[in-house]
């Protein structure tokens, strides 16, 4: 995978960003981490934060303007959250840890003037062994002796601070051209600190050419000038803060040979990619503190409460996936790359790219549309490409595929009576394995309306595809357009939403139209229904909006009683089969399911029938779209569970035995049932449903054990116990034979695992369909 | 795999072919061309090894995971 990709997603992902109070903030400090610390109770944690951001906190802490409140998302909910209140709080209930001393060095730097730029310049640089020499052109603090609420003694602390750290104090002469010029020679750099009304730019013969700072560097445009902004500016202190602390990185860059200037773009206040959705945020205006400059705790619990804690939740809270690996796309996506990279080693994030459920919400909701979905793609071809993709992760999925398409399972017939179709009805892999007789009368319908419609019962190719196997979805996809070239290139009527994304995606020459699209321009077959339905769209329609309104114009005639829920249409949730997901990580799947109905009220309608049959697996009655047409008892059919693993197999057998049957008198008897009388217990079909185990799997060890006895028999309970590896799968079965020769089945498990007289390696995954048919995809 | 599996019941459990009751004995069992030798329960003439249930779906399934994730 080319690094390219990954860059592309992590661009696309802003969940890292700062929020808008941070951004906005001339020196960028973490409101939303010290408020977060406040929250739990922790202002010496809320200090560390502070102090990093904020120099000489104990002093700043009681001076910031609170430029964050201009941008605040608080602002029109209820007013912004005061940061200068809590930060007070902070500075009032915490203790700064004195800084290490360092190093001295011979850099030493000259200040004209004493206010707060200057001594956040002195404070940053003593902190790095720099010293720096105020000259005071009148009293010792400037500006700051005007803020009355600003106690004496923080400010003496303050300056016994920098004192302590080297810094020193002279008084300046009368402040001059030549003055200045001498401190330019004696020292390797001279701030002239404007915040400081005594000092007089003028008479140092500074020009206003000269007092346009460097907005990055805060240079003059005078060689080794700083400059300090004049009380003048929007956020005099914080600007004037900003200034020392971006002087003394300049310097500090210039003593080690660096360009001052170089990359510091997000030093200045800038506009945040973070989207943050505020729609749900309910108005609150903030508690007056009865003291403002000495808040109670109760008081700063409370505008804490108020901060939004702005962040990106927009896949996450779609997501039971992101959420489940605690990531978000950036994170997710790098994690991914470094699995897919791994030479040697645990590749732990396998799980994450073989969980996903390709449904593309989380690319539909992200405000910089992060498509998450293709990256998944890429990332399981790499996996397949390079051997590396877990044997045990697609198995399953692939071996039903093959069993669909194998030749006792999947057909095409032209129309009854001719040898060429004009249109073919293709439903679909999973609808014949789910509604065998609906689609005989789904396609009788079809065929007396239309006439010249040809029926092909096949799996599309869409799990080969999920799974990231180029070869195999390639091979299905040509067997597919064989027929329709033999068909002299017939329009294809497809009922399965996701058979509808893989023509597009791999069969694009092949003209479709929904099942939907042709059934709504014919004559009704059904009466209509009045149950008072819930629609829930199926993901792999989420870009087909001729699908989605051709699914509501049906329903709007024949069960006009139904409601929409928020995640509609382009915004459909998975039902947690999508990408084969429900194979590789059944509880994660379960999630989505049980998240996709957790908005619907009623009974459900999908036009997907794997979304119904996993939704009513999930304990919502549910219909599919083809019930409501053609059949009648709704009110128990919405009640039905989907078939089970091993039904779902015979159905698809039985489809093909009833429709050449009925449309083209060919007879064609079953497969030859198992030989022995084997009963299975009710409570054991979950676990094998659970265990990928079908009946045919027990048929099979009990065959094996019928000719050549069991391996282990039991003296205690008279249980046998046997196995087979058919593929790469030892399967175990214990049973007992009862009197009348019947095999009772008491438990069924399964590893892949090669242990001495389990029969060796079992055949290799196979990577093609010939290869799959080879193996039989089935027992 | 660790090498001992504690409390593996095989109670009554014998080998058909033997007619031998099944003992904790030593085997290799390979996956992904990886092998190990682990105590299970097997039939000491034939070597023949059973798999019990919550082996197949506890201990012995981490670690197929593990190595189809290597």
């Amino acid at each position: 995978m080319e690094k390219e990709v990954l860059l592309a997603l992590e661009n696309r992902c802003t969940y890292e960003e700062p929020p808008v109070c941070q951004s906005f903030c001339p020196l960028h400090v973490d409101a939303r981490a010290i408020v977060q610390r406040l929250l739990e109770g922790k202002p010496a944690e809320a200090r560390k934060l502070l102090d990093r951001q904020m120099p000489l906190a104990q002093l700043t802490g009681w001076l910031c303007e609170g430029a964050c409140k201009e941008r605040c998302l608080r602002r029109d909910l209820g007013s912004s959250v005061n940061m200068p209140l809590l930060e007070r709080y902070v500075i009032q209930n915490s203790k700064s840890v004195k800084p290490f001393p360092m190093p001295a060095s011979t850099n030493k730097i000259a200040a004209i003037g004493s206010s707060l730029g200057s001594m956040i310049l002195a404070s940053e640089m003593s902190r790095k062994g720099h010293k720096v020499t105020f000259y005071l052109t009148g009293p010792q603090g400037g500006s700051l002796l005007k803020v009355k609420e600003l106690p004496e003694t923080v400010l003496t602390e303050a300056w016994d601070l920098l004192s302590s750290l080297g810094n020193s104090f002279e008084t300046a002469p009368a402040q001059s051209p030549e003055f200045l010029a001498e401190l330019l020679d004696n020292y390797r750099a001279v701030m002239v600190d404007q915040g400081d009304p005594s000092v007089n730019t003028q008479a140092l013969g500074l020009t206003d050419e000269d007092l346009a700072t460097d907005p990055l560097t805060k240079e003059s445009p005078r060689a080794n000038i700083f400059l300090a902004p004049p009380e003048s500016v929007a956020w005099p202190f914080l600007e004037a803060m900003a200034a020392g602390k971006g002087a003394a990185i300049s310097l500090d860059r210039i003593f080690q040979g660096v360009k001052p200037n170089l990359a510091r773009e997000k030093e200045l206040p800038f506009a945040t990619t973070l989207v943050v959705d505020t729609a749900q945020v309910t108005p609150q205006e903030p508690l007056t503190p009865a003291n403002p400059w000495e808040p109670s705790a109760e008081e700063i619990k409370a505008e804490a409460e108020r901060c939004l804690q702005c962040s990106c939740q927009a896949c996450l809270n779609v997501c039971p996936h992101l959420r489940h690996f605690k990531g978000y796309p950036k994170k997710y996506a790098r994690e991914m790359y470094n699995n897919i990279i791994t030479a040697y080693g645990i590749r732990s994030s396998n799980i994450i790219i073989t969980s996903c459920l390709e449904c593309d919400l989380c690319k539909e909701v992200c405000p910089h549309g992060a498509d998450v979905g293709s990256f998944i793609r890429l990332a399981r071809k790499e996996m397949i490409d390079t051997n590396h993709m877990p044997a045990a992760a697609h198995e399953y999925a692939l071996e039903d595929l093959v069993s669909a398409n194998a030749p006792d399972t999947s057909f095409f017939r032209p129309p009854p009576g001719q040898t060429q179709a004009e249109r073919i009805f293709f439903p679909g892999c999973q609808l014949v394995a789910s509604r065998p007789e609906t689609l005989l009368k789904t396609y009788e319908h079809l065929n007396k309306a239309l006439g010249g419609v040809g029926l092909f019962s096949s799996c599309c190719g869409a799990p080969a595809r999920w799974s990231g196997r180029g070869q195999l979805t390639g091979q299905i996809a040509s067997a597919i357009q064989k027929v329709w070239r033999e068909n002299a290139e017939p329009t294809f009527i497809l009922a399965c939403p996701s058979c509808q994304l893989f023509f597009a995606a791999e069969l694009p020459e092949i003209k479709v139209v929904s099942l939907w699209d042709v059934l709504s321009q014919l004559p009704p077959p059904a009466k209509v229904s009045p149950l008072a339905l819930t629609l829930r769209d199926p993901c792999a329609a989420r870009y087909d909006e001729n699908l989605q309104k051709n699914a509501r114009r049906l329903l709007t005639v024949f069960a006009p009683n139904f409601k929409e829920p928020h995640f509609s249409g382009r915004l459909a949730k998975c039902c947690g089969y999508g990408g084969l997901g429900g194979h590789v990580n059944p509880p994660l799947a379960l999630e989505f399911t049980q998240d996709a109905i957790a908005e619907s009220q009623g009974p459900l309608v999908a036009y997907c029938v794997m979304c119904r049959d996993r939704y009513r697996q999930a304990g919502a009655p549910s219909l599919h779209l083809l019930d409501i047409l053609f059949e009648t008892n709704l009110n128990d059919i919405m009640e039905r569970p989907g078939p089970n693993l091993t039904q779902r197999r015979d159905n698809r057998l039985l489809f093909r035995r009833l429709a050449l049957n009925a449309f083209w008198r060919e007879e064609e008897p079953m497969p030859s049932p198992c030989p022995y009388e084997i009963v299975i217990p009710e409570e054991l079909w979950a676990k094998m449903e659970k265990r990928r185990i079908l009946r045919r799997d027990v048929e099979a060890v009990i065959e094996s054990a019928a000719q050549t006895g069991p391996l282990f028999f039991n003296q205690d309970t008279g249980h046998s116990l046997t196995n087979l590896r058919p593929r790469q799968v030892t399967f175990w079965v214990e049973y007992e034979q009862d009197p009348a020769g019947r095999y009772l089945i008491h438990d069924v498990w399964c590893h892949r695992m090669v242990v001495p007289g389990s029969s060796g390696e079992g055949a290799e995954s196979p990577a093609t369909l010939e290869g799959y048919a080879r193996t039989g995809g089935r027992v | 795999m660790d090498r001992k599996i504690p409390d593996i019941d095989i109670t009554g459990w014998h080998c058909h072919k033997c007619q031998q009751p099944l003992t904790m004995v030593s085997v290799k069992v390979t996956y992904m061309g990886a092998s190990f030798d682990v105590e299970l329960p097997s039939c000491a003439k034939c070597g023949t090894t059973m798999i019990p249930e919550f082996l197949a779906f506890g201990k012995m399934l981490d670690v197929e995971k593990l190595l189809e994730d290597k």
